[in-house]
């Protein structure tokens, strides 16, 4: 009599690890930061109009199908549509004037996908962010396109076609509050993206409902944004223009692209420190660029090259900083 | 003959300086940003290699082992200098286009490179062959470089544009970051024009 | 047997003294110097004598109509631009703080007050930005004009002061201010008008 193992009676199943399964996948992850950067970039479609959703549209396409073919080319597996390359494309366009001639956007998206992510080997091992890279390889290539904004009317209906970190740099603090019709006014413009900038920087409170949603979903730590967003709002406060603690770091909590920058590019999982204090470093690092570029430097803006420059610190970081290993003391 | 040919062609693509042996990369990177520079600084690197070859073989038996570095680095700091002076006398425009990289022109590694390998072990009409071989090779790759960085970067080539005013000038190519990425990318290529021929050779060589 | 063959053969190899290596270095310095000296002393008066020319022709190209350029007792790197035995425009180096570093002028400056042309002479700017600074279209903006227009502005409606280079306001600022300054120590220098 043969030993016969009916299927059907079996009582115990063995499988292999991993035993704890998460629900998020690499794609699952892509989309719904997605879809938490959705709000912002409709808010800006709405608010600077075509030229936005045709920027938005343009670089999201062509980072897909760089990556497409890019694979195609290396005859590895095709992961163009796993969520990765749309949300590099449309980080990117979200950090660019709504002026931008679409060719141009395309062209920076290729190079963050191409040249950023896929020589550095692909998702997971690239050192920067592919977006930023992107972004800085547009400000080097047409610095003139890059920084033609539109032209809005303010609350107050002065016509500029000035960032309000642009205003600040160039003009001074007192023609800033001018613009805006004075400090209460300018609070509120920036908070509600009543302002000029990139397109998908400006509302504030649209990115930051996105960034509590990935916290909430456990998708980035609180960490990284908060400390980053507080660095820069210190530092800028204590070296204000008329001499320490004279700034206005509720202005520059709010201006830019740092509130985008913090939230959803400096807590790139692949890009950023792995462990929490790793994290903390990371984002007083990048505050601290930041300010230094803002107050101090030739550019008007410093979010960019921050996070870029952190990127490169990143394995530094990792190297002196090491996870507790689980079980050994502390 | 066919010895002296294959000693020059070795420079030309096997053995490039730039793509191949990753040497001078310094001035492939700063001075290519025009056609007209680029060639001119491969032409001067063309002649001082070439004449450094060949007095470094004339002396090689003469040259004491222990110093033979000092003594080769003098005899090419003699050379580069003796182009300076020459071109600031009869050539002054093109001695202030070249500035500061004619001097450096002295500490490129693959001079001394070449001086060392080659002219040190080898008479001096091979010496000369190599040198020529290697100045060339490193000439048509700046010029290379330096065509696609100014036709890129500013829409022209050696001063006439060539894109008309439609085009609006990728910067990036003009400066140094471009040039990295370019020259990454084209060893890169040339890595994979030779890996595709040297597996086709271990094709025909299987059958 | 061998062994100590071996080590007496390596044992002549180290045998070069520290003359001889001293007289192959010394040798070959002496033949440089040679050579080196020869040079210099055939294409050393040449190169003195283009450069000059050439001095005198960027000197021509900021002051078409004058004849003579001589220097200026007194002041270093002046000089006087002259037609028909006096002087219509003095020629006055500048410098200024850029954005990549110092920028040198050469400043043409005629006798009331106002800016004929100017050179750039070395500048570090950013390449298709700031550099376009010794462009034609530049120099036009700062060409005639007085010392009290020479400000930078980027409003495109005025046309009184110096319009600003699109991505390169402090470069513009820094040449605009260079020029200002070798129009000012002009009037300065011919007694103030």
């Amino acid at each position: 009599m043969s030993a016969q193992i009916n299927a059907a009676e079996t009582l115990l199943s063995v499988s292999t690890a991993p035993y704890i399964k998460s629900e998020d996948t690499v794609s699952k992850i892509m989309w719904k930061v997605n879809l938490a950067l959705a709000p912002a970039a409709i808010f800006g479609v709405i608010y600077f109009g075509v030229p936005a959703l045709i920027n938005i549209v343009v670089s999201i396409i062509a980072a897909v199908a760089a990556e497409y073919a890019v694979q195609k080319i290396r005859k590895v597996r095709i992961t163009a549509f796993d969520g990765s390359a749309f949300l590099t494309g449309l980080l990117l366009a979200m950090c660019i004037s709504p002026e931008m001639p679409p060719y141009m956007t395309a062209i920076g998206s290729a190079i963050a996908i191409v040249i950023a992510k896929h020589s550095m080997g692909g998702l997971g091992q690239n050192i920067f962010n592919p977006a930023h890279i992107g972004r800085a390889a547009l400000m080097v290539s047409w610095p003139i396109a890059m920084t033609t904004w539109s032209t809005i009317k303010t609350p107050v209906d002065a016509v500029t076609s000035a960032t309000p970190l642009g205003i600040l740099k160039l003009q001074g603090y007192s023609e800033l509050l001018e613009t805006f019709g004075g400090r209460s006014e300018l609070y509120k413009a920036l908070f509600l993206g009543m302002r000029n900038g990139s397109i998908g920087e400006t509302c504030t409170v649209l990115l930051i409902i996105g960034g509590l949603f990935l916290v909430w979903k456990k998708i980035i730590n609180w960490q990284i944004p908060v400390v980053m967003i507080a660095t820069v709002g210190v530092l800028t406060w204590i070296f204000g223009p008329e001499g320490f603690f004279t700034g206005d770091p509720v202005f520059h909590m709010m201006a830019g692209g740092l509130i985008i920058g913090a939230f959803f590019m400096a807590t790139d999982m692949v890009t950023a420190p792995i462990t929490k204090r790793g994290q903390i470093i990371f984002a007083i690092g990048a505050g601290m660029i930041t300010s230094l570029i803002r107050l101090k430097g030739g550019y008007p803006e410093g979010v960019c090259y921050s996070i870029l420059l952190m990127n490169c610190v990143t394995p530094l970081i990792d190297l002196v900083i090491k996870p507790r290993i689980y079980g050994t003391g502390r | 003959m066919r010895n002296l040919w294959n000693i020059y062609k070795k420079g030309l693509i096997d053995e490039n300086p730039i793509f191949v042996l990753a040497l001078s990369l310094c001035p492939a990177l700063a001075v290519t940003t025009s056609v007209v520079n680029a060639f001119t600084m491969g032409l001067s690197v063309m002649f001082v290699i070439t004449a450094n070859n060949v007095s470094v073989s004339l002396i090689r038996n003469l040259v004491n082992p222990k110093v033979r570095v000092p003594v080769y680095i003098t005899s090419i700091a003699t050379i580069v200098t003796f182009v300076e002076l020459v071109l600031e006398a009869f050539a002054p425009l093109l001695y202030k286009e070249l500035g500061i990289y004619l001097a450096l022109v002295v500490v490129f590694a693959i001079i001394l490179a070449r001086a060392e390998v080659f002219a040190s072990k080898n008479k001096v009409i091979p010496s000369f062959f190599d040198g020529l071989g290697m100045g060339s090779g490193f000439t048509l790759a700046m010029v290379i470089i330096g065509v696609i960085r100014e036709l890129l970067g500013s829409g022209t080539i050696l001063g006439h544009t060539i894109l008309g005013a439609w085009y609006n000038p990728a910067l990036i190519m003009i400066l140094p970051p471009g040039a990295f990425l370019l020259i990454g990318y084209m060893i890169g290529g040339l890595k994979v024009y030779e890996a595709k021929k040297a597996k086709k050779l271990r094709e025909v060589d299987a059958q | 047997m061998s062994e100590i063959h071996d080590t007496h053969a390596a044992h002549v190899e180290k045998e070069y003294s520290i003359l001889q290596i001293a007289m192959n270095l010394t040798i070959a310095c002496l033949v440089s110097g040679i050579i080196l000296a020869t040079t210099y002393f055939i294409t050393h008066p040449i190169a003195v004598e283009k450069a000059k020319m050439l001095e005198e022709q960027a000197m021509k190209d900021l002051v078409a109509e004058a004849d003579t350029f001589n220097a200026v007792e007194g002041q270093e790197g002046w000089f006087a631009a002259e037609k028909g035995g006096s002087i219509i425009a003095y020629i006055v180096p500048s410098e200024s703080k850029g954005y990549g570093g110092t920028i040198k002028i050469m400043v043409a400056v005629s006798m009331d007050g106002k800016v004929i042309d100017y050179n750039i002479l070395s500048m570090n700017e950013t390449p298709g930005l700031g550099d376009s600074a010794a462009k034609e279209f530049f120099r036009d903006r700062i060409k005639g004009k007085t010392s009290d227009d020479l400000i930078v502005v980027k409003d495109p409606s005025n046309k009184e002061n110096v319009q600003a280079l699109t991505g390169a306001t402090i470069t513009s600022r820094a040449v605009t201010d260079g020029v200002r300054a070798a129009v000012d120590e002009v009037t300065e220098f011919t007694g103030g008008k």
